[in-house]
């Protein structure tokens, strides 16, 4: 393959499969990581002893794939991926698979998240599921959970743009609008400002509607070739282009209002031969409010600086100029670590997102984390097979 | 509450604890690196002198902590944690905690203190009046 374009639309989402998203699950991480695997190739009408790829991203507090692999009867599984890491990581595996199936590695991977994110291995608790000689310069000052991080950038944001409180607010209150239209979601009743100002302040700059929720939940998604795909199910969502970078980090990085999005989406842009403005809809990595407003900056929505107001406005919610979080994001619809975002783009995508579906959706950005804490990011754009 | 310090970052926090706040210089192109590393990013030489600094810089962001489940800080709600870029060279960042005397601004210059518990030093940061 001598140019990365020929990749562009070359791999599909063929299948997308979701648990239900619980406080308690009440199952092990296996038993979601199975359930939803099953989800997405029921979803696509494929077979399981079809599936020969396999990979997952975790912070040692899931299913490992040979563990589903041997949970399923899966004989056949050459291409596998598990890799040790958190919310930079789902779109960058979704581009590994659609390598591998461009490249006639493999023929059907699937690609899965499960933890019990509440009731398991919890990320905003008194330890840090992913220890690291980092936290050596972190934990003696109070610099304990991702709130802490996000805190920091969210606030030094605030400082160099007149960002407000009610700016992200306006993230919260959006994505619930759309989470009241959401079955799945976890959080479906109506939140205004007011509720979302009147909350107690956790970590300030975040009161508690800035935060993800905590979920016990798993979810998959099927990649294919677009050829195969169109054999199956459903209708083909093609993985036109993605991006991953390894940047600096919240130490060494000279301004924290700009995200390593911003690095990323012009390599992005350019391998799926579109922009910004031809994104429909946009599932922006929602570990907490502030990681919304900086995205939209820095994949080139708005200005940067210009994201509280841009917020604000309501461009970003259901019915605005660039939908973000249609499903309720992880702070209404719950967090599975970034690949429920793929799901409801690939649902919107499809036509099928019902009461919050936007009209005509053909192009979707899915970001990843974007870049706090580690520097690490990545990102997907999906389009109509 | 603190760590293991590591093998790359063990003098600093040694240092830490006779009250001098310190980095590597590198041996080859004379820059400061913070936080301690085998190797300078600047230039990836290894050999590398750990140099006492300044103990000024300004702040550049900073958190207030009303509710944490942390055994170690549960009970010392609400406190203020900080980002300090150094005096001694551009980009050079840290954390810490404020002194509670001290009303967090942005860009307030800020001077180092040092705090003994138990075994371990940790620095802490006040308003600079100099």
């Amino acid at each position: 393959m001598t140019d990365v374009r020929a990749l562009r639309g070359a791999a599909a989402v063929a299948g997308i499969g979701w648990t239900p998203f619980r406080k308690a699950s009440g199952v092990s991480p296996l038993a979601l990581a199975v359930r939803a695997v099953r989800a997405a190739l029921d979803d696509a009408g494929l077979d399981p002893a079809e599936v020969d790829g396999l990979g997952t991203h975790h912070l040692g507090d899931t299913a490992q794939v040979h563990e589903v692999a041997k949970a399923l009867g899966l004989d056949g599984v050459g291409w596998f991926s598990e890799e040790y890491g958190g919310g930079n990581r789902f779109p960058a595996l979704l581009g590994d698979a659609a390598l591998a199936v461009a490249s006639g590695v493999a023929r059907h991977v699937v690609l899965y998240r499960a933890l019990n994110g509440r009731s398991g291995v919890r990320m905003g608790g008194a330890t840090r599921p992913m220890p690291g000689p980092d936290l050596q310069w972190q934990q003696p000052y109070g610099v304990l959970t991702p709130a802490h991080n996000y805190g920091f950038a969210a606030r030094a944001h605030m400082q160099a743009y007149g960002t407000t409180s009610a700016q992200l607010g306006a993230v919260a209150v959006a994505q619930r609008c759309a989470a009241v239209l959401n079955e799945r979601a976890m959080m479906r009743t109506p939140l205004t400002l007011d509720d979302y100002l009147e909350a107690p302040e956790i970590v300030d700059p975040f009161r508690l509607y800035d935060y993800c929720l905590e979920t016990d939940a798993g979810c998959a998604v099927l990649v294919t070739t677009t050829e195969r795909a169109r054999d199956l199910r459903r209708r083909p969502v093609t993985i036109e282009g993605w991006a991953a970078q390894l940047g600096r980090d919240d130490l060494t990085k000279p301004d924290l209002t700009t995200s390593t999005a911003a690095t990323i989406a012009p390599r992005l842009y350019a391998l799926a031969g579109r922009g910004p403005d031809d994104v429909d809809v946009a599932e922006l990595y929602d570990a907490f409010t502030f990681t919304v407003l900086v995205q939209v900056e820095d994949y080139g929505f708005c200005a940067k600086g210009e994201g509280g107001p841009f917020v604000e406005s309501g461009a970003t919610a259901l019915g605005g100029r660039i939908p973000v979080n249609t499903h309720g994001g992880f702070l209404s619809e719950g967090y599975v670590h970034g690949i429920n975002h793929v799901c409801e783009a690939v649902s919107q995508l499809r036509g099928d997102a019902g009461a919050r579906q936007v009209p005509g959706a053909e192009t979707a950005l899915v970001s990843a984390q974007p870049g706090y804490l580690t520097g690490g990011t990545s990102a997907v754009l999906l389009g109509v097979g | 509450m603190i760590p293991h310090a590591d093998a790359d970052s063990r003098a600093f926090w040694d240092r830490l604890e006779r009250h001098e706040l310190c980095a590597q210089r590198c041996d080859d192109c004379g820059l400061l690196r913070f936080p301690a590393a085998p190797l300078c990013p600047w230039c990836r030489g290894e050999q590398a002198d750990w140099e006492a600094l300044s103990g000024r810089g300004v702040l550049r962001s900073w958190t207030v902590t009303h509710r944490v489940a942390h055994p170690g800080f549960a009970d010392r709600v609400p406190y203020v944690s900080v980002l300090v870029e150094l005096a001694d060279q551009p980009g050079l960042l840290l954390y810490g905690l404020l002194d509670p005397r001290t009303e967090p601004a942005g860009q307030l210059p800020v001077r180092v203190e040092f705090v003994d518990e138990g075994d371990r030093t940790t620095v802490r940061w006040r308003k600079d009046v100099r």
